[in-house]
């Protein structure tokens, strides 16, 4: 049910404002506007992957992957909240859901023009390369079970 | 040599992956084997020239660019405007203008959440995502409107609506300023 109007005008002119403070790097106030939307209208993939983001650089990564995954309910085919997804779930350490995340992000890029999708190719690769020359430094610590 | 953003999130790689025991980190390597069946590697540039071409963590497309996308792919619309309404006015300079900014700000919907006399409820700390008003405010919930529960998506729509009016005084002075110099 809906309860109030909103022209598609009005939220155009909120998302594109919500995004500016965003890309000027004014977190608190694109918060405030993306935290708003959600209470009016919960179930817009961009409204929550954008605030997926927005707590992802706040580094509230538990609130972060709780945005990113309802985006997903909403957009399965979001490459940006998979990548970013991905990428919180590569600094935690839990690196299986982060491959799912990031190999499911390269697999949408089929035309390779996403620039969340780059970022994708860019992360696996550093991660195994990481992983991999961890394993050479420290192989004992790393010993197969 | 590596840039820096590239060696950052290395370090930060390593350090999570040295905080696991030794056979999830097997494991982590055995998640990562896809990458060289998909030979991702070479459509990469060199990690040398990573620092001014990979977006910065956290990266979300721009409104039109993620819309376009989330159209095609039918994602869910949300309840106010369907996605290719939506589409059609970012594209337009509309959307950017102090007008459709203004006439948000006057639809009324803070008004009428604030004509709502909530009894204070018990206080309770606010849930990792806020209720949605149209489901508090629903046919069968309104007959029982729970305050602790309203509350906090009541001061979340106040807090939308106070950055709003930040921006509409901006961008009149802006405009007031301009006003000024061509008459100069």
């Amino acid at each position: 049910m809906q309860v109030f109007d909103i022209t598609k005008w009005q939220l155009a002119s909120v998302i594109a404002c919500g995004y500016n403070f965003f890309s000027e790097g004014r977190l608190e106030e694109a918060k405030k506007i993306f935290e708003g939307l959600a209470v009016l209208d919960p179930n817009h993939p961009y409204v929550q992957t954008m605030l997926g983001a927005i707590y992802q650089r706040m580094k509230q990564y538990d609130r972060a992957i709780v945005r990113y995954t309802f985006a997903l309910k909403l957009h399965p085919n979001d490459v940006c909240a998979l990548t970013n997804r991905g990428e919180i779930y590569l600094m935690l350490g839990r690196f299986t859901e982060a491959a799912d995340d990031l190999k499911r992000a390269l697999q949408l890029d089929s035309q390779k023009k996403t620039p969340a999708a780059y970022r994708a190719r860019l992360l696996s690769i550093v991660a195994a390369e990481s992983l991999q020359s961890l394993r050479q430094k420290h192989p004992a610590q790393t010993k197969s079970s | 040599m590596v840039p820096e953003n590239v060696k950052a999130v290395q370090e930060e790689i390593i350090e999570a992956a040295l905080s696991q025991p030794p056979e999830s980190i097997e494991q982590a390597i055995r998640s990562f084997d896809w990458i060289s069946r998909m030979e991702i590697q070479s459509e990469v540039p060199a990690l040398t020239t990573a620092e001014k071409t990979m977006p910065p963590p956290g990266f979300v497309a721009e409104p039109i660019d993620y819309l376009v996308i989330a159209e095609a792919n039918q994602a869910s619309a949300g309840e106010l405007v369907p996605l290719d309404e939506l589409t059609s006015a970012l594209q337009s300079q509309d959307a950017r203008s102090q007008k459709a900014l203004d006439s948000f700000l006057q639809t009324g919907i803070q008004e009428s959440l604030r004509s709502f006399k909530l009894r204070p409820g018990t206080k309770i700390s606010p849930p990792e995502i806020l209720e949605p008003l149209n489901e508090l405010l629903s046919a069968d919930q309104i007959k029982n409107l729970n305050a602790s529960r309203l509350q906090p998506s009541i001061d979340a729509v106040n807090e939308l609506y106070s950055t709003l009016k930040k921006v509409q005084n901006g961008m009149t002075h802006l405009e007031l300023n301009r006003l000024r110099m061509i008459r100069a």
